[in-house]
C-alpha cells in the first residue's frame, strides 16, 4: 500500500461517493505507524495474523484516503469508533468535524473503504464462501414478506443480497444488532433497491441509494448511502505501489439503484 | 449432577459449532466469536446450526452484543424447555 497521499486527489462532490480498495496482504510496518495509540491497541485483540493485517489495512486505507480529500497529514486525521452497546472501541469509525462519511470493509484479500459527504453510509464485502449455505442460511436473512428468486439459492445470489442487506444496515450504524430480515433488498438479479427497513432504525426505503460493486471474481461487495439523491460511485486502487493507480481513470463499474 | 452434565453437553456440542466455523480446535468460555475471526456470516450461520441443533430461538443480535461462548451457552440453555434449562436459570 502506496502510503504518500495521491499525487492527483479525486474530488469528492457532494453528489459523489468513491471506493477505495487495496490488498490487506501490502501491509508494512509504515501502515502501523499511521494508526493512532487506540488502534494500534486493538491490533493484537485480534488472534489471527490475516484478521491484524486486514485492521490495520482497513484504517491505513480509511486515513490516506480522507486525508487525501481533507489536506492533512494521514496521523493527524481523528477517526473515532465507539460501540453504542459497550465501551469497546469497535463500531463504525467516524471522522467528526470532517464533513466526510466513511464506512470500512474487508475479506480475504480485499479491503474497501467508502467514503461521501453525501449521508451516512455502509460498505460490506464479502469473500464468496462455498462452506456457507444458502438453503441453510436464507430462512434467517430473508423476512416472510421479503420476495424470494431462485438466484437467492446460488452462492453468488445470496452472497449479493448478504451484502446489500449488510451495506444498509453498517449505513444506519446497526450492523448485526439488528437481524438481516429487517432488512429488503430487490432480487439478486434486479438493479439494487431498498424495499423496505423495520426494527430500531425503520425509515422509508426511499432515503438508501444502494449500488453494487465489483469486488472482481469470487467476491461480492455493496454500498449504501443514506439520504442522498442520485450518486456517482466510483472505485480507485490503491492495491498498485504506483503513482498512476491514484489518478482518477476510468472507474471499476458500480451499477446503481433507487 | 444431571443438570450439570446437560449443560456440558449442551457446551460441547455448541463448541463444535463454533470451531467448525471459526476453523479452531479449542473454544472457552472467554472466547469472543469476532476478536477469534469470527464475521457476520460466520455468526449468523452458528445462530441457524444453534437454532437446529437445540430447537430454540438463537439470535444473531444477542451475539453482537455479547460474542463471548460462555454467554451464548448460558443464553441457550436458558431458552431449553429442560431441566437444564431451569437449572441454569435458577
Amino acid at each position: 500500500m502506496l502510503l504518500d497521499a495521491p499525487p492527483v486527489v479525486p474530488v469528492l462532490g457532494p453528489a459523489d461517493c468513491h471506493i477505495w480498495w487495496a490488498d490487506p496482504a501490502t501491509v508494512t510496518d509504515e501502515c502501523v505507524a499511521l494508526l493512532d495509540g487506540t488502534e494500534r491497541e486493538r491490533i493484537p485483540q485480534q488472534r489471527r495474523t490475516e484478521d491484524r493485517r486486514r485492521f490495520i489495512a482497513g484504517r491505513a486505507l480509511l486515513r490516506t484516503a480522507a486525508a487525501g480529500y481533507l489536506g492533512l497529514p494521514p496521523r493527524q486525521l481523528e477517526v473515532v469508533a465507539r460501540c453504542p452497546d459497550c465501551s469497546r472501541n469497535h463500531g463504525k469509525p467516524e471522522l467528526p468535524g470532517t464533513g466526510l462519511q466513511v464506512s470500512v470493509s474487508h475479506s480475504g484479500a480485499r479491503v474497501a473503504v467508502a467514503v461521501t459527504r453525501a449521508g451516512a453510509v455502509g460498505i460490506d464485502v464479502e469473500e464468496i464462501s462455498t462452506s456457507v449455505s444458502p438453503a441453510e442460511l436464507l430462512p434467517h436473512v430473508i423476512g416472510p414478506t421479503e420476495p424470494r428468486a431462485p438466484a437467492h439459492a446460488t452462492a453468488s445470489g445470496f452472497h449479493r443480497m448478504w451484502t446489500r442487506k449488510e451495506a444498509v444496515l453498517k449505513a444506519t450504524g446497526q450492523g448485526l444488532r439488528v437481524p438481516l430480515s429487517d432488512v429488503g433488498v430487490s432480487a439478486p438479479e434486479e438493479a439494487p433497491r431498498v424495499l423496505f427497513l423495520r426494527g430500531p432504525s425503520a425509515g422509508p426505503a426511499e432515503d438508501f441509494v444502494l449500488a453494487d460493486l465489483d469486488a472482481g471474481a469470487g467476491c461480492a461487495a455493496a454500498v449504501a448511502v443514506i439520504g442522498g439523491g442520485p450518486l456517482v460511485f466510483t472505485a480507485y486502487s490503491r492495491s498498485r505501489p504506483s503513482a498512476a493507480a491514484f489518478i482518477p481513470g476510468p472507474p471499476r463499474a458500480a451499477e446503481t439503484g433507487r | 449432577m444431571k443438570d450439570d452434565l446437560g449443560l456440558d453437553s449442551l457446551r460441547g456440542r455448541l463448541a463444535e459449532i463454533w470451531c467448525e466455523a471459526l476453523a479452531v480446535d479449542h473454544v472457552g468460555d472467554d472466547t469472543d466469536f469476532f476478536v477469534a475471526g469470527g464475521r457476520s456470516l460466520l455468526a449468523v450461520q452458528v445462530c441457524a446450526r444453534a437454532a437446529d441443533a437445540f430447537g430454540v430461538e438463537v439470535r444473531s443480535s444477542d451475539l453482537a452484543l455479547d460474542a463471548l461462548f460462555g454467554s451464548m451457552v448460558e443464553r441457550v440453555g436458558e431458552s431449553l424447555p429442560s431441566t437444564t434449562g431451569r437449572a441454569r436459570a435458577a
